[in-house]
């Protein structure tokens, strides 16, 4: 658990995704900009192994669910990084682009998808 | 020395190559033979606008999707870099017809696209854009004149300052209010039929440095343009620069004040070297304050290439992420609250960057020149005379260095 920052105020990474997908599901921009984007997203802590997947489907974040996704492969935008990196990123503590720079966090994804991502977190947090 | 090792780490794809080469070969057969007659009679490079015509360069960034070649940024600056090596005269000319080209393809519709798009591609046309305006100088964010909407169009009433290829060109891009009653930024973009009589290109260019690119005011004097020369919608055409003309014009800038520099290199590396002193017998070469300028000068234009390069992939990323929100309708919100993004910042610092490298170049390449250099029509002192146009072009770099400093500091931005 993070001691200071933004990602402070959560007690684990579900829980900062919990709030990440209210704020991804109430930002009408971010709406917009996944509209006919359905992919999941997996993010996966390689620290302590834990392992959600997010669904994108009709321009909304469904569901958060625990473990791998069981999706297509196609669709699917996989995120690694530490169990902190990841909550200071959904956080919107630290911008995803400049964690990637960094080398603290890993995209498997096709380019587009890498786009979108930082297209999302940009108007959602003004990265 | 040849390069014995390739330790660049810059891979260029075989399409970059090309272009490069197809540029290098512009350069070295038709521009830089006619560089000194532009210069000396400040006559518009017709000689180097027509090879580049027919190189097909003028095509380069028009998107695979419209059917041209798709170049990216990073191509540009290869290409724009190696004219300037040749005529600095022409390679201006060229980025400003370059800053037009992914403005114009991010916006027209299918018919626009025939109309506008086909003939950029073919050569047929190059393009100039007329921004700055007498009231708000290199401030060009800042626009005064305003479209009127009359029956089936527009009628344009616009004084611009400067024009790059004014009087040549075979369209103009026309940012200008939107209507009377809107702000200074809610821009429309027109493109106006270079043949249009009602365009009145003023006086004579008779500039200190690039002397050939005609960068003359120029008066839209009452055009009537019709209404599907209007780009996109009405208001959006501030963002739609900032987003697609502003990279690629500052890039494309800076690549041109970086090809000077090297000029001024290449010759007066040339000059030492071939210079022998009767009482010595030795080349101007042996002397070890030449050297130092030498070494002093290739820092310079490595550090200035290394930047334009990182600029420019930068600003291909950025136009990816640009794509992104304007294909979800969000381009134009967003690049409003974002105008002094660190992005552009970056894009501002290299402008200053690439423009005062090639005044420091130059200025080192006649001194190590001698006399000689300070004879006009010299290849250094027309390098210096060029390049001392990039601290003035807009936006200057003083007001360039205001705006970052304020994004820095967090103080109010000049058009706040």
């Amino acid at each position: 658990m993070l001691t200071e920052g933004p990602a402070a105020q959560f007690t684990d990474l579900k829980e900062c995704l919990d709030d990440f997908q209210q704020r991804f599901n109430t930002n009408e921009r971010v709406r917009k900009l996944v509209k006919n984007w359905d992919r999941q997203v997996m993010v996966e802590a390689t620290d302590t192994g834990a392992i959600y997947t997010m669904y994108v489907e009709d321009a909304e974040m469904r569901r958060i669910e625990e473990g791998r996704s069981e999706g297509d492969d196609e669709y699917l935008v996989h995120l690694q990084a530490t169990n902190e990196t990841l909550m200071e990123i959904f956080s919107g503590n630290y911008n995803p682009s400049t964690a990637l720079l960094d080398g603290m966090l890993s995209v498997f994804s096709n380019e587009r998808d890498k786009v979108k991502l930082e297209a999302c977190a940009m108007v959602i947090w003004g990265l | 020395m040849p390069n014995a090792l390739n330790l660049d780490g810059i891979a260029l794809t075989t399409e970059q190559g090309q272009w490069r080469r197809a540029a290098e070969q512009v350069a070295r057969d038709v521009l830089a033979p006619h560089a000194a007659d532009v210069d000396r009679y400040g006559e518009f490079p017709h000689e180097g606008i027509t090879a580049v015509r027919e190189a097909k360069l003028l095509g380069l960034m028009v998107p695979e999707s419209l059917g041209g070649p798709g170049g990216s940024i990073v191509t540009g600056m290869l290409v724009t870099e190696a004219l300037a090596k040749g005529c600095a005269s022409t390679a201006m000319c060229y980025a400003m017809h370059q800053s037009t080209v992914p403005l114009i393809c991010s916006l027209v519709d299918d018919d626009q696209a025939e109309r506008f798009v086909d003939p950029i591609l073919s050569g047929e046309w190059l393009g100039a854009f007329a921004m700055s305006e007498p009231g708000s100088g290199n401030r060009i964010w800042h626009m005064d004149s305003h479209a009127v909407e009359e029956d089936g169009g527009f009628l344009i009433d616009s004084f611009k300052s400067f024009a790059t290829s004014s009087g040549h060109a075979d369209f103009y891009l026309v940012p200008v209010r939107a209507n009377a009653d809107v702000g200074p930024t809610d821009l429309s973009l027109f493109v106006i039929d270079g043949k249009d009589e009602h365009i009145e290109p003023k006086g004579v260019w008779d500039g200190m440095g690039l002397r050939g690119n005609s960068s003359r005011p120029v008066h839209f004097n009452g055009c009537r343009v019709p209404r599907e020369h209007r780009l996109g919608e009405p208001t959006a055409g501030f963002s739609f620069m900032m987003a697609y003309a502003l990279p690629i014009y500052l890039v494309g800038l800076s690549a041109c004040y970086l090809g000077i520099a090297q000029a001024a290199f290449d010759a007066a590396v040339a000059h030492v070297k071939g210079r022998i002193h009767s009482d010595t017998g030795r080349s101007l070469a042996t002397v070890e304050t030449v050297q130092r300028y030498v070494g002093e000068m290739k820092v310079r234009i490595d550090q200035a290439r290394a930047a334009v390069l990182r600029v420019a992939q930068m600003s291909d990323n950025a136009t990816v992420l640009f794509d992104e929100f304007r294909e979800s309708e969000l381009l134009d919100e967003i690049v409003r609250e974002n105008p002094d993004d660190p992005y552009f910042v970056e894009l501002a610092a290299l402008k200053v960057m690439a423009a005062e490298t090639a005044v420091a170049v130059s200025h080192m390449a006649i001194q190590v020149c001698g006399g000689v250099a300070y004879r006009r029509g010299h290849v250094t002192e027309r390098c210096y005379r060029d390049a001392r146009a990039g601290s003035l072009m807009a936006p200057s770099d003083d007001t360039l260095k205001v705006i970052m400093g304020n994004q820095l500091l967090g103080t109010p931005q000049p058009w706040a």
